[in-house]
């Protein structure tokens, strides 16, 4: 929400593109990121799972709230040529930006994964997902690695922001309405798992289509929901997460 | 006393019991539901559908949207209590929005988006009164009621029980206690109880739809309450209620409509406060704070007494 904010500033005030717009928000993210981490994240982590629960709910309140004072309710969209450029194959129609939001997903995605896979700070990530307390002995800093986690977290999902700001109009709500949808994906496609997390997303945008086709609007948000709940009771941990993660937490 | 006054009085009672309905399952068992709206919606859908179609009094519409509510309950846990931590917390989240997203698109039903209106004239039969002292007196009493059931709960043994559950539940299970059950029994009781504030809710406010009363605001608002008072004691709901709600209804009169999410705010940030500072919330501060005392108090006097 506050990325998609960003991206809407620039542009209004500066005129600056989204997508360059991208190189100024995505950083400014990351450093938030790790402010959020040091000042909230790391203690609430240290009090346990239910602290954490209330402090980024806080958080989510407070931040869709300020937006809301500062900007008030009002939906803001981003009026640039791309917005209204259509993809003909045929007889189907793809919006252009779409495209190439979906570009970056996928850019984002395999990038990630590269990083986690390959790169020392990746390896350093993945040992202190698995056991922090050998990866704190093997010499990894797990505060930093902690910090630069959510902070990248932080950042992937700002840059969802500017990818969106062409065609998705913004308003304080819009984050709240997204990390719901986010959530089922996440479960879907499985937590700790990056293939997975693309899988769900994948699923649930199709569903979403198909569900758009055959159901009344009405009933369209339902979908998500119950097919969350679905997947909950038949396979809490997700297509392709580590089973028993729902049971005995992330750890 | 002003008609503003009485307001915030029947409001805080209101936002009291609602909180210690959700305390009652979320402060002993430990597992937080940030979907306790879907019951209170429940609550407060079936006492007013009941009364517009059926013409039925919704001093019965409560004990029936109360046993809905359960039935809810008993569904909903029996697929969900078995996740633990964050996991459930999402379940109930969901299943909140599915109740939101059907009562939005069952028009038929429920008139959706549009929601229902209740314009009986004042009769205590149908729980409508001139004066707001009537309501006060309701809801004080519904809040006793709460009240005493958690007070009761927390003596019994089904609530050592609960607790025990709520500390470590993987110790109780080998202990022997039988989870399932005791968790089923005190979501569903909560959901009843939370099913009749939903009623009084309809009936004081006179206007329910599936966005006021289902949404994950609200939830999180009771469960806000709650913490901050203190979560799995009989009066942190209340004391939390005292604190928050006054306040809240004091933000949103502010510069009229101005300042739209300047109580959410105050409340976030309270909210952040509290959790990091005061975990067992202000009521969990103060017990501190008393032992504390006494613990002074008793030094002194064996100081005195050795002499």
């Amino acid at each position: 929400m506050l990325a998609m904010y960003g991206s809407f500033w620039l542009h209004e005030l500066w005129q600056i593109h989204p997508y360059i717009g991208l190189i100024i928000v995505v950083p400014a993210a990351f450093l938030f990121g790790l402010v959020v981490y040091a000042g909230l994240m790391a203690p609430a982590t240290r009090r346990g799972s239910s602290v954490q629960l209330f402090v980024t709910m806080g958080l989510s309140l407070l931040l869709t709230n300020v937006a809301l004072l500062l900007w008030k309710a009002d939906f803001r969209s981003i009026a640039i040529p791309l917005s209204s450029n259509n993809l003909t194959l045929g007889p189907i129609f793809i919006p252009l930006a779409a495209l190439i939001a979906l570009g970056m997903a996928i850019s984002a995605t395999i990038g990630l994964w590269a990083f986690l896979q390959m790169t020392h700070i990746g390896r350093a990530i993945r040992a202190t997902a698995q056991d922090p307390g050998t990866a704190e002995l093997m010499g990894i800093n797990i505060w930093a690695v902690n910090a630069v986690t959510f902070a990248l977290g932080t950042a992937l999902v700002a840059l969802a922001g500017p990818a969106l700001s062409p065609v998705y109009p913004v308003f304080p709500g819009v984050g709240l309405q997204m990390v719901g949808i986010a959530f089922v994906v996440v479960v879907l496609g499985g937590l700790g798992s990056v293939p997975g997390a693309w899988l769900g997303g994948i699923i649930m945008g199709v569903i979403d289509a198909f569900a758009g086709f055959y159901f009344p609007t009405a009933f369209k948000d339902t979908i998500f929901f119950v097919v969350f709940l679905v997947m909950l009771v038949l396979r809490p941990s997700g297509i392709l997460g580590i089973r028993g993660a729902e049971e005995v937490g992330l750890r | 006393m002003s008609d503003y006054a009485l307001d915030t009085i029947i409001l805080t009672l209101m936002a009291a019991a609602m909180a210690a309905a959700w305390n009652l399952f979320c402060g002993y068992v430990g597992q937080v539901s940030v979907g306790h709206a879907a019951f209170t919606g429940i609550g407060a859908y079936v006492s007013t559908l009941l009364l517009l179609r059926l013409n039925l009094s919704p001093w019965i519409g409560m004990w029936a949207g109360a046993a809905v509510a359960a039935i809810a309950a008993l569904v909903i846990g029996s697929i969900t209590l078995r996740l633990r931590g964050p996991f459930f917390t999402l379940a109930t989240i969901a299943f909140a929005e599915v109740l939101r997203t059907l009562a939005l698109g069952l028009r038929s039903v429920t008139e959706g988006a549009v929601g229902l209106t209740i314009h009986t004239p004042p009769s205590l039969g149908l729980m409508r009164f001139d004066s707001k002292l009537g309501y006060l007196v309701v809801a004080l009493g519904l809040l006793a009621l709460i009240l005493a059931v958690t007070v009761l709960q927390e003596r019994s043994r089904f609530g050592y029980l609960l607790r025990a559950m709520g500390q470590d539940e993987q110790v109780a299970e080998m202990l022997g206690v039988n989870t399932m059950p005791l968790k089923l029994g005190s979501l569903a009781l909560s959901a009843a109880l939370s099913g009749m504030m939903g009623t009084f809710y309809a009936q004081y406010v006179t206007f329910i739809d599936p966005d006021s009363v289902f949404s994950i605001s609200e939830s999180i608002q009771l469960a806000l309450i709650t913490i901050i008072g203190g979560m799995g004691t009989p009066f942190g709901p209340v004391l939390g209620s005292l604190v928050m709600t006054p306040l809240s209804v004091w933000l949103r009169g502010l510069l009229s409509g101005q300042t739209a999410g300047l109580h959410l705010i105050v409340y976030a940030t309270v909210l952040i406060v509290v959790v990091l500072f005061l975990p067992r919330g202000v009521m969990g501060a103060m017990q501190g704070w008393w032992q504390a005392v006494r613990r002074r108090r008793g030094k002194l006097a064996r100081d005195l007494g050795a002499k």
